[in-house]
């Protein structure tokens, strides 16, 4: 399959040269490049699911390797990892129900003891916890379960494997279909995410607000739209968000649909919160604790939100959730683009290298692109799925992911 | 802009019939309507003009007018030369205290006060290094890096929206002020107060320096009832950077509105100390320091020294008290009650002239611990 690498090279070349930008993109062709390398991948009777997760880790852990930063991409690969999972569960139980009913609910109440030997109980099992809403409780026992289906599956299946060969064939067609399919709605969801949280903004913006928001987000963009269109009148501040200065664009934008627009510097952030109702801003990815990676400058403003008691809301697709703790995420998550957005070359060029001889310049310009903003500046998310607290990140995330895909390059590494 | 009113001066000639004093201060007070007009006064500008238009009332009206001049251009000079000059090399001496071996120094904007603290420190031989912080539109920040640059010291330059990036490896603030309030707000250049709580959530202590006739009585609580507006265009194009002046056509729009703020306010609970040409001062000791140390320019030689040999013992030994200069009546019941809620002791400084009344005044309100006036100290 030739084609679909060259795909996969093409797409991690852009993620390396940093040509797509914005995680909605990232996450939208991330989806669509997994999607083909499954439709490509080559289905082996036995441990269809298995052949799937391997394939897509394969080109998942070069994607996120080829650019780490941009969280969007590891989410999607977990994600599509999930659903294969999910389907793969549900095809099993829904045969394995089919195939030996009798013997699951005879041996319902003892299949922990028997957890290694009644593969089909233990499918079951799982087959129950995906069914119900996954609590933390049930999140820890996922953890075995989830890890033994693969294996579980694939020895049902060998053992059936003479007998049931025309089923097994038809199935595997209906793993891959169903997988493919999924993915579709995956895909969807992400291109209709803005619509959907821009659904909620009546909920949240009243008659004559005043809102606050940083640099330009398209989410942040529909939403004050969608709140626009539905007759509310309101006013919204927009500092432009140095160094990229995409407030300006987003001022505009506003402007030519006929809101209230007061463009101001981000310096008077502080000074101008004070008459703030509501800050609403973008992110660019949530992370399990409720700490969101955001456009740099939004932890300054977190900050004056706070000591004015303004509501902190930060909009963010599903793609957007990550299933990783930050661990010192200013230096980790973070990337420095280039100094010429600060200072002009031409006038400080003496400055730069002024100490070419010796080892370190006198000069120094740091521009960082994202900021983090701990959890408990955060009053409120608003997902494509409703509005949620902080603390209520990981259940979503339990709900997006399963547990053990969270290190998708961890595996290969060790076997390498 | 007090070298323009020097110059003023030099040129004024009295009118017939009419005494110098008057007229004077009316053509004084015409030439500041005429600053006011072309751009609004700072908190500086009008303690400067408060102070010479209480000289020219203080002069004799048998002084000739040649003599009058001389000693009201004398007056400006000192004026410069203390509560300027001499201001800034005594901040510099207090703050460079401050500064140790291996310290990451985050300064923003530019200001003179910390400008020529840092040159100092690193006359010294002190090793350190700066981190300018800059926002637009004035960028005043890149004039401030190259002549530290130039100057040998090493340092970072950055935006403001990256501070709580850098602050990570900041071990002191020095930010520069153009007016510290009576409630103890730094008003100061816009984006200072981000500066300011970024560090504070950051726990990175915040030292403001400023000179003692910036300080002024007034009090304000946010930064929209009194600022300064700048030219609103300036922030619709970004200089240098074509491909992001998305807005060019856009100035005359109703619906937009650039707001290009110039001062901010920046409340005293994120400020650590505040170095003054008295002594180094925490905010909140500031709060009840009358502001008449500002305005009382006429307190002899002696009152300031022994001013500041108090605060500086005082500060070591770290007591707090307040200090009252002059006399009114409102302010002793408004100190009552600041030291009934923080048990200070209240030091009296009175000028040589002051009078014992006040005095007994405060005394009969509060528990005062001292006086201290041109005669010396003596316990009440």
């Amino acid at each position: 399959m030739p084609d679909v690498h060259s795909l996969v090279n093409d797409f991690l070349i852009k993620l390396k040269k940093r040509k797509i930008e914005g995680s909605l993109a990232t996450a939208k062709q991330t989806a669509e490049l997994i999607r083909s390398v499954i439709s490509a991948q080559r289905v082996p009777y036995t441990n269809q699911a298995g052949a799937l997760i391997d394939a897509v880790k394969a080109v998942g852990e070069q994607l996120i390797a080829a650019n780490p930063v941009e969280l969007a991409v590891g989410n999607i690969v977990r994600r599509v990892l999930h659903i294969i999972r999910e389907e793969d569960l549900s095809l099993t139980t829904a045969a394995m129900a089919g195939l030996n009913m009798s013997t699951v609910s005879d041996d319902e109440d003892d299949d922990r003891d028997n957890h290694p030997v009644l593969s089909a109980a233990v499918v079951a099992a799982a087959a129950r916890s995906t069914l119900r809403p996954p609590s933390l409780q049930m999140l820890l026992e996922d953890i075995p379960d989830a890890a033994a289906v693969p294996r579980t599956s694939s020895s049902g299946g060998d053992s059936e494997e003479k007998t049931k060969s025309a089923d097994k064939s038809s199935r595997s067609r209906r793993l891959k279909h169903d997988v493919i399919e999924a993915v579709n709605e995956l895909i969807q969801d992400i291109g209709t995410c803005h619509e959907q949280i821009a659904e909620q903004a009546v909920e949240h913006i009243h008659h004559n607000e005043v809102i606050l928001t940083l640099g330009s987000s398209r989410t942040v963009l529909e939403f004050l739209c969608a709140a626009k269109e539905k007759k509310r009148s309101f006013r919204v501040f927009v500092a432009e968000g140095a160094p990229r200065y995409q407030g300006h664009l987003l001022a505009r934008e506003l402007v030519a649909r006929g809101l209230q627009t007061t463009l101001i510097t981000d310096s008077a952030v502080f000074a101008m919160i004070s008459r703030v109702n509501m800050v609403i801003v973008g992110a660019h990815a949530v992370m399990a604790n409720g700490g969101v990676i955001a456009p740099v400058g939004l932890n300054m403003v977190a900050l004056a939100a706070q000591r004015h008691a303004v509501p902190f809301v930060v909009l963010a697709g599903s793609h957007k959730l990550c299933p990783l703790y930050p661990h010192n995420p200013e230096v980790l998550f973070n990337e420095l683009r280039s100094p010429s957005e600060l200072l002009d070359f031409g006038e400080f060029s003496d400055c730069m290298d002024f100490g070419s001889g010796t080892a370190s310049s006198l000069l120094q310009v740091v521009n960082p692109t994202f900021d983090y903003v701990p959890p408990k500046l955060v009053s409120l998310f608003i997902t494509d799925t409703g509005g949620h607290n902080p603390s209520y990140v990981y259940r979503l995330i339990a709900d997006y992911y399963s547990a053990d895909d969270l290190v998708v390059q961890r595996r290969p590494a060790m076997g390498s | 802009m007090l070298l323009a009113l020097q110059e003023a001066i030099k040129d004024y000639s009295t009118p017939p019939e009419k005494t110098l004093s008057r007229d004077l201060t009316a053509k004084i007070s015409s030439y500041v309507s005429f600053f006011s007009e072309c751009r609004p006064l700072s908190i500086t500008m009008g303690n400067a003009i408060r102070f010479l238009k209480s000289r020219i009332a203080k002069l004799p009206l048998t002084m000739s007018e040649s003599e009058a001049k001389a000693s009201l251009q004398s007056d400006i000079d000192r004026f410069i030369a203390e509560k300027i000059i001499l201001a800034d090399n005594v901040i510099v001496k207090h703050a460079v205290s401050k500064i140790r071996d291996g310290d990451v120094l985050l300064t923003y904007g530019s200001s003179s006060a910390v400008e020529m603290l840092l040159l100092h420190a690193h006359e010294l031989g002190k090793q350190f290094r700066v981190v300018v912080v800059d926002a637009r539109p004035k960028l005043e920040g890149q004039r401030l890096l190259r002549r530290l640059v130039g100057k040998g010291l090493s340092c970072t330059y950055t935006h403001i929206n990256a501070a709580s990036y850098i602050m990570h490896e900041v071990t002191r603030v020095f930010l520069g002020a153009s007016s510290v309030l009576s409630n103890g707000t730094v008003y100061s250049r816009v984006g200072t107060a981000c500066v300011a709580m970024v560090a504070h959530a950051f726990r990175v202590p915040v030292l403001v320096c400023c000179e003692a006739y910036k300080f002024h009585e007034r009090v304000q609580l946010d930064s929209i009832c009194s600022n300064e507006l700048g030219d609103p265009d300036v922030i619709l194009k970004v200089p240098g950077r074509e491909e992001v002046n998305p807005l060019d056509g856009h100035a005359n729009c109703e619906n937009l509105q650039p707001l290009n703020l110039i001062y901010d306010a920046l409340p005293s609970d994120y400020i650590s100390m505040i170095i003054t040409d008295y002594g180094m001062v925490s905010p909140f000791l500031l709060v009840a320091t009358n502001s008449e140390l500002a305005s009382h320019h006429d307190d002899s030689w002696l009152m300031r020294l022994l001013l500041f040999i108090l605060i500086r013992k005082k500060t070591d030994d770290a007591y707090v008290f307040v200090l009252l200069l002059g006399s009114a009546h409102k302010r002793a019941r408004h100190c009552a009650r600041i030291q009934k809620r923080t048990l200070v002791d209240v030091i009296i400084l009175n000028s040589p002239l002051g009078n014992g009344l006040m005095v007994r005044e405060f005394s009969s309100k509060l528990y005062v611990h001292a006086e201290i006036s041109g005669f010396g100290v003596s316990s009440l």
